[in-house]
């Protein structure tokens, strides 16, 4: 941000049922961060375990953060202005420690260089948030980030696919994963 | 290379076991584009001179699935289905929408050709630059819900194994048959998800008669874009549509 003024911390609230899985935050984020349509390599990733069932899966901001805790370089630090995990392309050796200790699994590596990759908030201005609302179909928002248990929203593709399955298809939707 | 397209192709032939890329020269892409128009140019060329003794449910008969330049560049997501059709002998295009041909692209081809005819049931596993020709046996005569769940979870454990360190995989995109296209009928459609299928001349069956049961495809690598040095400008068009619309008399 160019100007000085001191931004307001930041968190994605998240309405996942709402997902189409038109993934233009996935084109949005990888343009903003490497500078051309690429999803693997994109910090925020549309799951679709089943088909129909297409959520958004990206960082949760832990207020504990425990993948920052566990990495054995010091690559991952927390952004004070945003709350965001910082990653430092430098000192990250792609030990994948932070994926373990990640209790959604969100961390994942870059297909091409050496390096995980986390959402930053886009430095307090996230792009896929924007994609998500011109589009109308509101599955994130910007919220102020706020004293709350956000580790909970920090949960396995697999998890959140069987919810959303079970909301969406009844009991069947147990068995269609 | 002209912008737009990944640069390769990929040919399966299911009787040899035989896996190979092809290329084909800017002029042929700059005329026939990809889709239905370079359907029919692969046809003609491998099948023109044969073409009323080809069986479309025999091993000679080719199954063409083809992107075009701007697959993959939002909301461009079709694929086309293509081959000689069973349901009327002539060369039908049929597309579907999806992942796939965005993963395919990401995978590094612009299409995939399929030639013979395997044993036994397999599907076709295509992550980046590997290609394996897996059995089906398991999967061989479930539907679409049960095909969908059982490959999906295959596929990305068989991911995970391999790339232990890499985080939780995507699942990848996958075609694939139901029982009415292993039973050769002559209308059975070729399928993505649950619902999204290429319907027009019965490309099912084709698929069915190779005996192969579908494709599985998870690419990482980046959208092959049109602005040069790893940007997207506005006016990147891809070149192989810049010259031959206006050729063919349209005003773009």
């Amino acid at each position: 941000m160019a100007e000085a003024e001191k931004r307001e911390a930041i968190w994605i609230a998240r309405d996942l049922s709402k997902c189409s899985g038109c993934r233009r935050c996935e084109i949005a984020c990888s343009l903003f961060h490497e500078k051309r349509i690429w999803p693997e390599a994109s910090r925020i990733r549309v799951f679709m375990l089943v088909p129909g069932v297409e959520f958004p899966h990206f960082c949760a901001q832990c207020e504990d953060y425990p993948c920052v805790e566990v990495c054995p370089t010091k690559a991952l630090s927390v952004s004070k202005e945003t709350g965001a995990v910082l990653v430092d392309a430098n000192t990250c050796i792609g030990c994948g420690k932070c994926i373990e200790a990640c209790p959604g699994k969100v961390p994942h590596m870059h297909p091409k260089e050496n390096k995980v990759l986390i959402c930053d908030l886009c430095g307090g201005d996230p792009q896929c948030v924007k994609v998500c609302q011109e589009g109308l179909w509101n599955v994130l928002r910007v919220v102020p980030r706020r004293f709350h248990p956000y580790r909970l929203y920090a949960r396995t593709p697999e998890e959140i696919a069987k919810d959303l399955a079970v909301k969406l298809y009844g009991e069947e939707g147990e068995r269609l994963l | 290379m002209i912008s737009g397209y990944a640069g390769k192709f990929l040919e399966v032939d299911l009787s040899t076991k035989n896996i190979k890329e092809v290329k084909f020269s800017d002029e042929i892409l700059m005329d026939y584009v990809g889709g239905r128009g370079l359907a029919a140019k692969i046809l003609w060329d491998r099948l023109g001179s044969k073409w009323e003794t080809v069986d479309p449910l025999g091993p000679e008969n080719l199954l063409l699935f083809l992107t075009g330049p701007l697959t993959g560049f939002f909301p461009g997501g079709r694929i086309c289905v293509s081959g000689k059709s069973p349901q009327s002998n002539g060369v039908v295009g049929s597309t579907v929408g999806g992942e796939f041909g965005v993963e395919l692209k990401c995978a590094g081809y612009d299409g995939i050709i399929v030639a013979g005819e395997a044993e036994k049931p397999v599907y076709l596993s295509i992550k980046d630059g590997d290609v394996e020709i897996r059995d089906a046996a398991r999967i061989w005569g479930l539907d679409a819900k049960r095909t969908v769940a059982v490959l999906t979870k295959e596929c990305r454990e068989l991911l995970k194994k391999r790339y232990p360190q890499r985080g939780e995989w995507r699942e990848p995109s996958i075609l694939y048959i139901g029982p009415a296209g292993e039973n050769k009928v002559r209308t059975a459609v070729v399928a993505a998800k649950w619902s999204h299928a290429a319907g027009y001349g019965g490309d099912g069956g084709v698929l069915g008669s190779k005996k192969r049961k579908g494709i599985a495809v998870k690419g990482t690598g980046p959208l092959a874009a049109g602005g040069g040095k790893g940007g997207v400008r506005r006016d990147s068009r891809p070149a192989g549509l810049r010259g031959t619309a206006r050729k063919r008399g349209c005003a773009t």
